[in-house]
Formats: structure tokens, sequence, C-alpha cells
């Protein structure tokens, strides 16, 4: 559906928070489905699961998505 | 932000039965090759050929297209409408998405059917739109929905 989805680290950061994607998703209020997809870079999610997903694995936002160049064109 | 208003996910189920319903009408209407199931109702308008026209009153009408019609509009209403299991922003972009090209798709077969299809047939198309319009809306969100689940297995 994303056309040129925005790089994350999430699955490092889930893995060394030991989670497992259902685990995540329970904590930050979204299903198992929309971890994967964010995860595989399918899908870039909004400002305030940004956020909710930052403050759980407690790293700072931008350290958990990366702009590329590809993202200003 | 914004909600969208969603119904009960047991309305699926209503909406599959609504669906079952239809087609069995259907055959059985078919099997009765067209005589009419005529009811007295309350009509805004009824311009039936043959018959007297009556505007806002009571009127001996062949109900069996507008039940037809309703129980599947309402079915497919029912299923597309139903909330999911869980309900949440991937679900809503998903919403949008498959709303978005399934109005372009609409109007695009809406002008071809417009301006090609002329007579009975274009009116059999026509009242089938706002049923198409769902379809399309179904398929497009399912389709999308198990390309972002391609892959998904389950992780301890």
């Amino acid at each position: 559906m994303q056309e040129s989805p925005m790089k994350n680290n999430l699955k490092v950061n889930r893995i060394i928070k030991g989670y497992s994607q259902e685990q995540l998703a329970q904590l930050a209020g979204v299903s198992r489905q929309t971890i994967h997809a964010l995860e595989a870079g399918k899908y870039v999610p909004s400002t305030t699961l940004s956020l909710k997903l930052s403050l759980i694995l407690g790293q700072k936002t931008e350290d958990l998505f990366e702009l590329e160049e590809r993202d200003w064109q | 932000m914004y909600k969208i208003p969603l119904l009960p996910g047991y309305f699926r189920w209503i909406g599959a039965s609504l669906l079952l319903f239809t087609i069995l009408l259907y055959l059985f209407d078919s099997q009765r090759r067209g005589i009419p199931f005529n009811m007295r109702t309350f009509v805004l308008v009824n311009e039936t050929p043959f018959q007297e026209t009556s505007i806002l009153s009571m009127s001996e009408v062949d109900i069996t297209l507008t039940v037809l019609l309703l129980s599947l509009l309402l079915g497919l209403a029912f299923i597309t409408f139903a909330r999911k299991k869980v309900e949440d922003e991937m679900m809503n972009t998903l919403r949008l998405y498959a709303w978005s090209w399934s109005i372009i798709f609409i109007m695009a077969a809406n002008l071809i059917v417009t301006v090609l299809v002329f007579g009975i047939p274009f009116a059999s198309f026509a009242i089938l739109f706002p049923h198409a319009l769902l379809v399309c809306h179904l398929a497009i969100f399912h389709i999308s929905l198990r390309r972002l689940n391609a892959g998904v297995s389950y992780e301890k």
C-alpha cells in the first residue's frame, strides 16, 4: 500500500527488549498485523503510534525511524 | 483523531445470512418464472406499467425486486461496516484506501455505462451501483490486508 515505506529499527529494538510482536502490539494498542507491517516496512505509523512505540521500547523516535534520501523526493 | 462509525462485529454474520437469503430468494424467484409477489404497501411514487400512478398513498405492488435489492444492500453494508477484531490506525488507513479506489472504479464504471449502455440494461446496471461500490470496497480492503499480512507467522 505504501509506495516508499520508511526505514525503521523496530524489530531490532523489540528483540533487544525481549517483546514478541503480540506483546508489543498489546502494549501499543494495535494488532499484531500492524506490528508486522511496520517491521516489514509496509506501513508508516502515525505520530501517536510512533511516540507510543518509542516510549515502550525506550528509544527516541528518530532512533526507531529513519528518513532516507527517497523520502525527500 | 476521527472515529469511523462501525457496527459491532456480529453484524458480519447477520450480513452473511442476508446474502444467503438473497441468493435463496433469487433462486426461488427464478423457479417461479417472474410470478409477482404483490403486497399492499405505502409508496412515495408508483408508476408501474399498466397500473394507475400512485403518489404518497397505499398501493398494491410487486415487492420481489425490492426485497432482493434491500437484503443484498443491507447484507453487503453489514459486512462492510462490521468492526474487525482489532480496529487500529492501520485498519482505518486500509479502509480509506479501499474507499478511495472503490469510488474511482465505480465512477469509471458509471461513466462507461452511462455513455455506452442504453435502455433497460442501463436501469439494471444503475440500480446495482451501490452494491457494486460495497463489493469493490470489500475486495480492495481484503486484498490489501492480505498483502500486508503476507508472511505473518506466529512469533513467541
